[in-house]
Formats: structure tokens, C-alpha cells, sequence
């Protein structure tokens, strides 16, 4: 009985690695390294803001003797507030709130969306057919209308701002996912799976969810620059953070009034909240980029 | 004197990958006469394809000619500005692609795609739309009308190949380049689009560029062939010649790895090629065959041989070129083969009675499979044929309760009542059928290693965990001859050869008493065919598996197959013993499958033309369903009576009107009756 023969042999040579990372080909790009060094910078400032602001972020003129609505300039690099604080360190320590919103909120989206994505593109039939109905009707509601109306009723806080956008976020993604799965679940392989009895858990998320990782991976980076714009906005409406937080959308509803001529404490922030977009969108572009 | 329609000299090719330039074509000359056709021939990756895109300037963004001229009729087609480039492919070349389906239009109407070549060509509109209708006409399109209206979506793969063809004809090119042209079209298809090529080459005197993976289209197609090897032509010359006494190794490798001469499992394994393709070959020293030759000496490691005449109009590049044909045969007969066990003295295994599958789509019913009764025994294999929409594959899935058939069929295993679909059946019969699926890039997930797969599959299916599952893993994957380090690596680090032996591995893992093969070579190269046909065999002969084959390929069914079910529109008209459906006499339709295979010993024989194409399993022909292309139709009785299936002689049995006497008996018409020439 030959057991083994000569192609086996031969074969050992052959192992010609031809892996494809979605990372790999992205890291490589300038708008990459470009976008990943901006939010690298934000996100320093979000985890030790107050050790690298130059001054104290909240401590106001009758402590510090800071002149109050000093130009930009000199010893204020950005001017300071109308209680004499240093512009600068706030936008510096206001990344913090955002950047823990934001994230978590996406995060959250990309859990949920990516089940509803997964159960709606496997099963398909009646169970795409209603839970897709529901996810559509759920996206004809505005973000921010659903926004305000839930926070209103609950009383603002952090987790409840993250709660909203996640959940808004979830059928986006999920459609997302569900185009992504539905893609694999033709494959030979996840009949090969159902053949020899998986269940539906087993090829849901051990077969197929590793190889729509990339999409989801893309959606994930694209989401997280519309939740950015989502936290601004609701902090700029009075609903999202509060006081006495440095959060850039909280400076910029309390300054925008008078931008003209005490402009400094609102373009600064506003400047920092689309460094933040447009970087989280550059990795996002090269993500997509490298996947396609 | 004219200029030759095609001049190619010395040419080298690169591409560009990570910013190093690769050769991949190197020293490649062919010369195409006006009028004359010439093949190019070799598996995949050998650069045929490269060489074509060169012809007509369309090498890929990372690709360059590094060397040597290509001259179309004449013109130095690298020394021209864009604007004379574009002349010259309007004017003189015509491009054939491989699949139809995406070299049209979808969103255009096929008139409205095929007259804008004219309008280009410098006609006006109404008179484009004329010649597009002529066009049509010329390539034998029956209705040319109601095509011209259509949408490419809503044609056949042979109709849609035809409009290909008409389009790349429109120019009257003197040069007509056809890359694969039949690769995905069923034999029957194949055979016609064929006729018609050689048809319109002579009526337009146009020169033929074929390429193709298919000796035996390339047998039929061409006067002129070149073998192509790792970017270099291994050897040329007149095609009958070559193809009747290669004079290079890979030749001869290429050509006793297929199925043919009527080579059947019970009396030898096929010869493979071992060995891979090098990873790059313009780096090699010596001959880039010699890692996977047999006769390889000492002088093929060190000089590259050089391209020697062989005779009138003959080249090989081979230092042993004399000794080709004396090639040692690479099968292991393994000294003592399993005598040829008549198959149907085993026990039955499964059983089909009355099966049938019934789609609704939009309120139409296709009735995809129609009442079919067959068994399958123990240990053997039935082969399936038959065209694509015969049902093949809706049977197969029914059997391994992909879906559920019709009520009223029933599917036993052993005696047993199979649950209609896979998750109603025991642990017992799922473990028991088991597939082996026709691609394997899809066949196994992408991001999970070898021994993950096939592990998985022990657990599932017999209870194994953790180091009983890694031994066994072990095991499998050396019964399918694949090297332990393999147990590490991802699908997307093998060849296709190997990935099927994972797929294999995985089948087996239960261990299967039925494995269903849906076509498992036919997305591989010719020498992995073999070497897993061989395989295939190697673990029925261990193990005693059932195969339920289903192939295109009659030589391949022919050589693994024991008993052999003919399928037409859903139902079988024709099973029996492989050497009986084989030989006739046999179901007009089973006759004009086996003539439509253009063989590679080349064919004199007179083939059985079947008249348009199958038809819709929405609309089933009332009586014989066969008799709307039936070449032996008798008369009224076949539009209203449907024949049954009756036994002619033992154990074969024919669904056909016509008496024993009238059935066609495919002398020299099969092509087991060939006498083999090796």
C-alpha cells in the first residue's frame, strides 16, 4: 500500500507564503502614517492631558493672575477665556471626553451591528426579511432627533451619550456586515461547515466573522469619525458633556456667541475637532484603500 | 510573398512585483501564417496568456517587453504611437476572452454593442445595425432579431461566446486571437463553437492564435502548436507531430497525464508530473524543467539547453530531447492492482427511488430533477454526466442534503431514510456523506490553518478533541500525501492541487462511506488532475468509499468511474457499467456527448451535431425531453410519448424509443475504442 508517494514528497517545497494583510498594505501609506500620527497625538493628550499642558486647564484668573481674553501670542500660545484660562491646555485636556465617547460609542455600534449583520446575512429568509425591515425603519430616524429626545428623558450623562450613538451606529454597520457575509455565505466553505452539523452560532462567528474582520475593521475607523462629529455636535446643543469639562464642542457653544472680535477660544477648538476627523478619515480611506 | 499575419522573436517579458522586475516569458518565438493557426499550450501559470495580452499591447500596468519584436502583419506593433496602435487592433486583430459573460456589456443591448463596432469601423447607424444583424447571421445565430434586442444576460454562454466572436470578427482581421474561448462552456457548446471558428477562419482567411489548456482543442484547432513551459516554449512544431512523438519530457509528462485511449482505474494509475511550477523560473540556472523531469543528467542542472531542430519545422529545448519518448512512466502500479471487482456484486449503499426537485422561482416551477431511481453499491464509483443545467449538481446536493427533494422522493442509506436536508439526518449519515466541492479556493476557509480544518471536522463528526484529534489529523493528512508541515499552513500558502487534498482530507475524516465529487479536478491543471485522481482511487481501493463522480470530462469519468448515469433536463436517460455506456450501444443523447470531445489523439470521426442547446427546466419538452435536439428522432411517438428507462443488456439501461438495433454504436466515434498509442 503506498501511503505515501513521490507527490507528497515533492511537495514539502512548495509552501509559498502569499499572505494578505488589510494592515499591512495600509501601513504603508503616507495619509496612513500621516492619519495614524494625528490621532496618536490626541490620544496621548487624552490619557495624560494635564501632564502635558503647559498651564492649568481649569483653574481661572483670580488663582492664577492670568489676564483675561489674552491674545494669541506670547505667553499664550492660543490666548486665554474669559476667566483668564490658557486656551491651549484646555484644547490640549478637552480631547479627553471625546475620545473616550467617541470610540465607546463606535465600539458598542460595532458589536451590535456586526450580530445583526452576521444573524441577518446567514439566515436570511424571514429572519433577514424582518430583522432588515426593522433595522431600515430604524435608520429613517434622524441621529440627532433620536439623540435628543433620549437624552432629554434620561437626564445627560456619559454612558447614555454613548448608548445613543452606539445603538444609532448599529444597522449601519450591520448593513455593512450583512453585504460582507453574505458574500462568504455562498462559499463552498460554510456549506462544508453546515454540512457536517455546525450550528449557526459555530459558522456565524467561528467560520465566518474572521474573514469579514476587514470590513468590519474599515466601518469601524469610518463610524468613528461621524461619532467624533455626533459627541461635538451634541456637546455644542447643551446635551452631551458638561461643565466644567474643556470638551472642545462645550467650548465652542459658549464662546461662538462672541467670535467676533474674541475668536481665539473658538477656532482653537474647532481646529482640533477637525484635525481629529479628517486624521480618523485618512486611516479610514487607506483602510478601504488596502481592502479592495 | 505576404508577411506573416503574426512574427514573435525572442521575446522576454517581466512583470513588476515589489519593485523587482520578474522575468516571465523569456525567448519565446513563433511566427502564425497568414491564414494558418497556431496553439499555444501549457498549464497555468506558463505564460500563455502573457504572450497574447504582448500581441496586442495590453500587457498589465506592472508588465513590460524587456526584449525581442512582435510583428502583426507586417507592422513592428511596438514601434507605433497610440494612434497607429489603435488602427492597427481595429484593423487587423480580433480578441476572443475566455469568459464570455464579462466581455460583454450588461447594461447594453446586444445590438446596440455590436453596431457601435461597425459605427467605429466608419459606418452609419442604420447600416452598423445591418451588419450587426449580418454579423449574427454569419456566426450561425439562428434568430438574429430577437438577439440583437437582447441583453448579454439573457444569452447562454455559447450564444454569448458566438457575439464575442461575431464582434471580434466585424474588423475581418487577419489576425485572430482566441484565449480560451471554450474553457467554461459545456463539450456539446464547445464542440460547435469550435466548428464555427474553423468555419470562419476559412471563410475570412484570418490567421488563429489559440490558447487553451486543452490539448485536445489545440489537437483539433491548430496547425502549429508550442508547448509552453515556465515562460519558455519547451517545444513546437507541427501539432499532429508533436502530440504523436513529443520530443521534450514535459510533452510527454503532459500528455500521459490524461485520462484517454479509454484508461480506466483497474488497469493503472496515471501518470503525473511531479513536482511544482518553479517560483521563478528566470532566475534558474539550467533547464527550468529539470527539477520535474525524469530524465534529468547532470548537464540540465548547469547549461540551459538550447532550442535544437528536431526536425521540419521542429524545436525542443531539451539536452535529451531523443530520449523523450522513452520517458520512464511515473504511475506506481504498486505491482498488484485490486482486480477490477464488478462493482454491483456489493452491496447497495444508497438509494434513490423516484427523486425529484422542484425550484419556484417567482411563481415558475423549474423542475430540476425529474424522477430519478439509481443506487449506488458499496465501494464504487458512479459517474454523472451530462450537461450544465442536466441536474448533475441539484442530485448531488440533494444526496448530500444541501437541499431537500421533492415530496414523494426517497433517499435511503444502508435501508436507512436519510433526513431530506443535512441538519434532519443522524450523526451516522452525516458522518457517512461526505463532498469534495469543485473549488477549492472556496472550499476551505481562508483564515484557518490546515489542521484547524480538518481537526474540526474530527470533532464534529467523529467525537475527537485535542491530541486524539491532532493524531488523527495527522493521519488524514498523510493519507492524502500531504507533508506534515502542511498542518500549519493557511489555504492561501498552497497550490490548488494541495488545497483539494485538504478538502479531501476533510471528506474523509469521518471516515465517509460516500464521498460526493462535484467536479473535483476541473479547476486544476492536467498533472494535479491526475495525481488526485490518482488519490481519489488510491483511498476507494483502502477504504472501500462510494464516489458519486460528476465531471464534464468523459476521460476523467470514463477512468474513475464504474458505472456511469447519463443525465438530460433532470432525468437519467442512460446508466449502466462505465465500459457499457461507453462503448454503445448507446441514448442519441450519450452519442453526442462522447463526439463532441475533441480528443487529444485527434479525431476522424464523424460527430453527432446536436442542434441548439438545452432546454429550459421551466418548460420541459412534452414525451422525450431529448426530442427537441434528438439527431435520431423517429417521429410523433417521441414529441408525445416518454420513454422509459429499459434494460438493453445487463445491468444497462436506456431511455429511448428507438430498438437496440437503431441505437447508435459509437464506433471510432468513443474515445475508448482508440487504440492506445503509449
Amino acid at each position: 500500500m503506498s501511503v505515501t508517494n513521490p507527490v507528497g514528497q515533492a511537495a514539502v517545497a512548495a509552501v509559498r507564503p502569499r499572505r494578505f494583510l488589510t494592515l499591512r498594505t495600509a501601513v504603508k501609506s503616507p495619509a496612513f502614517i500621516i492619519g495614524l500620527l494625528i490621532v496618536a497625538f490626541w490620544v496621548a493628550c487624552a490619557l495624560w492631558g494635564r501632564s502635558i499642558a503647559p498651564k492649568d486647564a481649569f483653574a481661572d484668573y483670580i488663582k492664577t493672575g492670568y489676564p483675561r481674553r489674552a491674545k494669541p501670542g506670547g505667553r499664550f500660545l492660543m490666548g486665554t477665556d474669559d476667566l483668564g484660562r490658557d486656551v491651549w491646555s484646555r484644547v490640549i485636556v478637552g480631547s479627553h471626553d471625546i475620545l473616550t465617547i467617541a470610540p465607546l460609542a463606535t465600539a458598542l455600534g460595532t458589536v451590535l451591528g456586526t450580530i445583526l449583520g452576521l444573524v441577518t446575512g446567514y439566515y436570511r429568509r424571514w429572519v433577514d426579511l424582518v430583522v432588515s425591515r426593522i433595522i431600515d425603519a430604524f435608520l429613517a430616524i434622524p441621529l440627532l432627533l433620536l439623540a435628543l429626545v433620549v437624552i432629554t428623558a434620561r437626564g445627560s450623562s456619559t454612558s447614555t451619550v454613548i448608548i445613543v450613538i452606539g445603538v444609532a451606529f448599529a444597522p449601519i454597520i450591520a448593513r455593512t456586515v450583512r453585504s460582507a457575509v453574505l458574500a462568504q455565505a455562498d462559499l463552498d466553505y460554510v456549506q462544508a461547515a453546515r454540512l457536517r452539523g455546525e450550528r449557526g452560532y459555530y459558522v456565524m462567528f467561528r467560520e465566518i466573522l474572521p474573514n469579514v474582520l476587514g470590513p468590519i475593521l474599515v466601518e469601524f475607523t469610518v463610524r468613528l469619525g461621524y461619532a467624533i462629529f455626533s459627541v461635538v455636535t451634541l456637546s455644542f446643543l447643551g446635551v452631551g458633556v458638561q461643565d466644567p469639562s474643556a470638551d472642545w464642542g462645550l467650548a465652542v457653544s459658549k464662546y461662538y456667541a462672541g467670535l467676533n472680535p474674541f475668536w481665539w477660544p473658538v477656532v482653537f477648538p474647532c481646529l482640533a475637532i477637525a484635525s481629529l476627523v479628517v486624521a480618523v478619515n485618512l486611516v479610514a480611506d487607506a483602510l478601504q484603500e488596502a481592502q479592495s | 510573398m505576404t508577411s506573416p499575419a503574426l512574427e514573435v522573436a525572442d521575446l522576454a517579458i517581466d512583470y513588476q512585483v515589489r519593485r523587482q522586475w520578474r522575468p516571465v516569458v523569456r525567448e519565446v518565438s513563433f511566427e502564425v501564417p497568414a491564414g494558418g493557426s497556431f496553439g499555444l499550450v501549457g498549464e497555468s501559470g506558463c505564460g500563455k496568456s502573457t504572450v497574447a495580452m504582448a500581441v496586442v499591447r495590453y500587457l498589465a500596468a506592472n508588465g513590460r517587453v524587456s526584449n525581442g519584436h512582435i510583428k502583426v502583419a507586417g507592422t513592428d506593433a511596438y514601434s507605433l504611437n497610440a494612434s497607429a496602435l489603435r488602427t492597427l487592433r481595429a484593423n487587423e486583430i480580433g480578441f476572443v476572452y475566455q469568459n464570455p459573460a464579462t466581455a460583454l456589456n450588461p447594461s447594453m443591448r446586444v445590438g446596440a454593442q455590436l453596431a457601435e463596432v461597425f459605427v467605429l469601423l466608419g459606418h452609419g447607424k442604420a447600416e452598423a445595425m445591418d451588419r450587426a444583424r449580418m454579423a449574427l447571421a454569419q456566426v450561425r445565430i439562428a434568430d438574429p432579431g430577437s438577439v440583437l434586442r437582447r441583453y448579454p444576460h439573457q444569452l447562454s454562454g455559447g450564444m454569448a461566446q458566438r457575439v464575442v466572436i461575431a464582434m471580434a470578427l466585424a474588423n475581418d482581421p487577419s489576425l485572430l486571437i482566441l484565449d480560451e474561448p471554450t474553457t467554461g462552456l459545456d463539450a456539446t457548446v464547445e464542440a460547435e463553437v469550435l466548428d464555427l471558428v474553423s468555419a470562419l477562419r476559412s471563410e475570412h482567411n484570418a490567421a488563429v492564435l489559440f490558447i487553451s489548456h486543452n490539448l485536445g482543442v489545440i489537437r483539433k484547432m491548430c496547425d502549429d502548436v508550442a508547448v509552453l513551459y515556465a515562460g519558455r516554449i519547451a517545444e513546437t512544431g507541427r501539432t499532429e507531430e508533436v502530440f504523436q512523438d513529443p520530443r521534450h519530457p514535459y510533452t510527454t509528462g503532459l500528455l500521459r497525464c490524461i485520462p484517454r485511449a479509454g484508461a480506466v482505474k483497474a488497469s493503472g494509475r496515471l501518470d503525473t508530473i511531479p513536482g511544482f511550477l518553479p517560483d521563478r523560473p528566470g532566475n534558474a540556472t539550467g533547464c527550468v524543467f529539470a527539477d520535474r523531469c525524469g530524465l534529468v543528467t547532470d548537464i540540465c542542472r548547469t547549461d540551459a539547453p538550447p532550442a535544437v531542430g528536431v526536425g521540419p519545422g521542429r524545436i525542443s529545448r531539451c539536452h535529451h530531447h531523443d530520449r523523450a519518448p522513452d520517458l520512464a512512466r511515473q504511475d506506481g502500479t504498486d505491482g498488484a492492482l485490486v482486480p477490477a471487482a464488478a462493482s454491483h456484486e456489493k452491496p447497495v449503499l444508497l438509494t434513490l427511488a423516484n427523486t425529484s426537485k422542484t425550484f419556484t422561482q417567482d411563481g415558475v416551477e423549474i423542475r430540476a430533477l425529474r424522477d430519478v431511481n439509481l443506487h449506488v453499491h458499496t465501494g464504487e464509483t458512479l459517474g454523472l454526466v451530462g450537461e450544465s443545467g442536466s441536474g448533475k449538481t441539484t442530485l448531488a446536493k440533494a444526496i448530500i442534503g444541501m437541499h431537500a427533494p421533492d415530496l414523494g422522493s426517497t433517499l435511503t442509506l444502508t435501508g436507512e431514510q436519510l433526513g431530506a436536508v443535512s441538519h434532519r439526518r443522524t450523526a451516522d449519515q452525516i458522518r457517512s456523506i461526505q463532498i469534495v466541492f469543485q473549488n477549492p479556493d472556496s472550499a476551505l476557509n481562508p483564515t484557518f490553518a490546515v489542521k484547524r480544518i480538518i481537526g474540526r471536522a474530527l470533532t464534529r463528526l467523529e467525537g475527537l478533541r485535542g491530541r486524539a484529534a491532532h493524531g488523527r489529523a495527522v493521519e488524514l493528512t498523510r493519507s492524502v500525501q500531504l507533508a506534515d508541515q502542511y498542518l500549519d499552513a493557511k489555504p492561501s500558502q498552497l497550490s490548488g492541487g494541495l488545497k483539494q487534498r485538504v478538502a479531501i482530507a476533510r471528506a474523509f475524516a469521518g471516515p465517509p462511506r460516500l464521498v460526493v465529487c462535484d467536479e473535483p479536478t476541473s479547476a486544476l491543471d492536467v498533472s494535479v488532475q491526475a495525481a488526485i485522481l490518482n488519490l481519489l482511487v488510491e483511498l476507494q481501493e483502502r477504504t472501500d468509499v462510494a464516489y458519486l463522480f460528476i465531471s464534464h470530462d468523459l476521460g476523467v469519468v470514463r477512468y474513475i468511474s464504474d458505472r456511469i448515469a447519463v443525465l438530460y433536463l433532470g432525468e437519467v436517460v442512460e446508466i449502466g457499467d462505465a465500459g457499457r455506456v461507453f462503448d454503445g450501444p448507446h441514448h442519441p443523447y450519450t452519442e453526442a456527448l462522447l463526439s463532441a470531445v475533441a480528443s487529444v489523439d485527434g479525431d476522424h470521426r464523424e460527430r453527432i451535431r446536436l442542434e441548439g442547446e438545452i432546454p429550459s427546466a421551466t418548460d420541459v419538452p412534452a414525451g422525450c425531453p431529448f426530442h427537441t435536439r434528438c439527431p435520431r428522432k423517429i417521429g410523433e411517438i417521441c414529441e408525445s410519448t416518454r420513454p422509459e428507462l429499459s434494460e438493453r443488456d445487463a445491468r444497462h439501461l436506456v431511455r429511448c424509443h428507438l430498438p437496440d438495433a437503431d441505437l447508435g454504436r459509437a464506433d471510432g466515434s468513443v474515445p475508448v475504442s482508440i487504440t492506445s498509442r503509449t
